[in-house]
């Protein structure tokens, strides 16, 4: 299977404060990763990894300090004005909070015309309306029950199934989709989970999931990349990462999410980081300061990526039982 | 056991009057619970079955359009007990954060951006405890962020400067300060992320299990009632329909919308296709005849179009609101 898109050792870094006390934060630090074709890869990890900073960086609404994109064996930012266009057709995205992905006051199916006239999928009403009603029975909507409405119609789970048929209207081969259920009722996510598999299946739509949910990032993905304070620290088969997980920090949120089974509660007792700068600016493994099997080795050098049963992992502790790796993906 | 909180068929509703036409929003519809001593008493549903309203009411904060229509709050205090709605509501205020507290939703915003975390301590203590000195009230919070384990310089950061799980920390810090009786918390872990989630459930249950006091927990999450609750109430469309020990309501849940609710949740021990309700909740505006739920149920039969079944306590604590349990 060929990589659809590529991504080659992403940077990248934001710089705060004034010209006095200045510090920088690497959000995403020399991320490299490729999706297959027809594939969901799901980017997973606790608030502030820069899982979302990669998937704006991708979706091109920040530029990367450092670092380069591949779609189809293109390089993105050389790809010509004239041809961005198709690029942007070709990799679409769903968003966090369906409320405030559409304008409260304009129509959602104004949205719709426009994106078609737009790329030039339709020339007219009626080949517009044709489209979108077919997009929308891909995600299980009416037609008549959604024309002619404003957002604050809608419950927030038909609004993110109508925000995912609005993605699709340009027959995507990608979609980033960037904590899509994380607003949505628990009861509803899964509805919304089963979409992206039937998607990837019907339309052999490739999927960039990013989660901090693990329960459905087992149940939809494919491969899982796990990212901690900007680093992937372990990338692999979704069954691989989650049954056998190899970091330590991957041990850890795979411990900590909570099952609904009495029987499974949480014995362990943990610590949580003090503030996120901190864990930023450490010098060796961004982990270090919280993990159990921590080395002194840890705390000065980063650790290169080693590839042990078909998972890459960031960590001194797989370093004499796998060959070291490039960092790419398997 | 000693009941501390005590529902008698509480009504609370919307009212609401939209250019002459009124609207009834019936969130809290007829509902009976009794709060023990000493448990974790978790409280489960959809957004919009009324479980924030029902947290509201529990805690005398009810304010137009919302409106107490039927039934009562009684709080169990001393060896007596006081109807919180009766004279008006003035009571409420000598039970707050002595007797009931109360940890809001989205609690990353409570803490007042502009002062340090030491002065909302301050404020708080000097609106609840008489004649205390400045000194005095900074200790009380320097001692009670340790006794919880967590650092005191926190007290001279402004909330900004904390994380997200810190915030809530603190939040429940600063409800837990006068260690009342019944903490109330509604949604205290739904904008973390997973692990400091796991850290704030710990931090609740260290302070269960210090102080022995109550903790009714809200939350859509049943992964966290499963860790953290001794008994479990489901709620759907204002009405209780299942009430539990944690351990019977995930062994053998009764009402079909509680089997969803569980079975629809993914696990890591198989990755079979999994479905949840069909359907979508109704409006509490609107609700439908009979029992609410069945639009969506597969076992619905004739009489759960026009009857509503009543809360029924089906022998050993497990009480359910379905006309299938009289079937069997």
């Amino acid at each position: 299977m060929a990589g659809i898109l590529k991504i080659d050792n992403l940077t990248k870094i934001y710089t705060l404060g004034s010209i006095f006390s200045r510090t920088k934060i690497t959000a995403v630090d020399k991320v490299s990763f490729e999706l297959n074709k027809s594939e969901i890869l799901t980017l997973a990890g606790e608030s502030g990894c820069g899982k979302t900073t990669t998937s704006k960086i991708i979706l091109g609404f920040e530029e990367p300090t450092s670092g380069r994109m591949y779609y189809r064996d293109k390089e993105i930012s050389s790809i010509p004005k004239s041809e961005k266009k198709q690029t942007l057709k070709e990799i679409q995205a769903v968003f966090q909070n369906p409320f405030s992905t559409f304008n409260p006051l304009r129509k959602v199916d104004s949205y719709f015309y426009e994106t078609l006239y737009n790329f030039k999928i339709a020339s007219n009403h009626e080949n517009a309306t044709e489209i979108i009603k077919e997009k929308l029975t891909a995600v299980g909507i009416s037609f008549s029950e959604f024309s002619e409405k404003y957002p604050s119609e809608f419950s927030g789970g038909q609004l993110q199934r109508i925000s995912i048929a609005r993605a699709l209207l340009t027959n995507p081969s990608v979609i980033i989709a960037d904590e899509p259920v994380s607003m949505v009722d628990a009861s509803l996510r899964m509805s919304i989970v089963n979409l992206f598999k039937d998607l990837k299946q019907e339309f052999g739509v490739s999927i960039i999931y990013i989660t901090h949910d693990l329960a459905t990032a087992y149940y939809v993905s494919d491969r899982i990349g796990i990212m901690l304070r900007g680093n992937l620290v372990e990338l692999g088969p979704a069954e691989d990462v989650l049954k056998k997980p190899k970091h330590p920090y991957t041990q850890l949120l795979r411990e900590s999410v909570p099952e609904a089974d009495p029987k499974k509660k949480w014995k362990k007792r943990i610590s949580l980081a003090d503030t996120e700068y901190e864990e930023y600016s450490r010098t060796g493994c961004k982990f270090a300061g919280r993990c159990p099997y921590v080395m002194e080795k840890c705390k000065k050098e980063v650790p290169p990526y080693f590839f042990v049963d078909n998972t890459t992992v960031k960590c001194f502790l797989y370093e004499n039982q796998g060959g070291e790796d490039d960092g790419l993906s398997v | 056991m000693e009941v501390l909180v005590e529902t008698r068929n509480l009504k609370s509703y919307y009212v609401l009057n939209v250019f002459g036409n009124i609207k009834t929003v019936k969130a809290v519809d007829d509902v009976n619970i009794r709060i023990m001593k000493d448990e974790i008493y978790g409280i489960a549903g959809e957004s919009g079955c009324g479980k924030s309203t029902l947290l509201k009411t529990l805690f005398g904060d009810v304010e137009p359009p919302l409106r107490v229509i039927d039934g009562g709050v009684f709080y169990h205090d001393g060896g007596k007990e006081h109807n919180i709605y009766e004279d008006g509501g003035h009571l409420t205020r000598q039970f707050r954060w002595k007797f009931i507290s109360y940890v809001p939703q989205g609690s990353m915003s409570v803490l007042n951006p502009v002062v340090k975390v030491k002065e909302v301590f301050k404020d708080f203590l000097d609106s609840h405890l008489k004649s205390e000195s400045k000194k005095e009230a900074f200790d009380i919070a320097v001692q009670h962020l340790r006794e919880l384990g967590l650092p005191d310089n926190v007290l001279n950061a402004y909330s900004h400067q904390l994380s997200g799980g810190m915030r809530q920390r603190v939040a429940i810090a600063l409800s837990t300060v006068l260690s009342p009786k019944v903490i109330i918390a509604d949604e205290p872990t739904t904008a973390l992320d997973v692990v400091t989630q796991r850290g704030v459930i710990q931090l609740l249950k260290d302070i269960q299990e210090k102080y022995k006091n109550t903790i009714v927990i809200v939350t859509h999450d049943m992964g966290v009632h499963a860790n953290i609750a001794t008994r479990v109430a489901i709620m759907y469309a204002g009405k209780i329909v299942e009430e539990s020990s944690t351990e019977k309501i995930f062994g053998e849940p009764q009402h079909p919308y509680t089997r969803y609710l569980i079975n629809s949740l993914p696990s890591f021990e198989n990755r079979e296709k999994r479905t949840s309700a069909p359907g979508n909740p109704p409006s509490l505006s609107e609700l439908p005849s009979g029992c609410s739920f069945h639009p969506r149920c597969p076992y619905r039969m004739k009489r759960c179009e026009s009857e509503v079944p009543l809360l029924k306590d089906y022998g050993d604590d497990h009480s359910v609101a379905c006309w299938l349990m009289e079937e069997k």
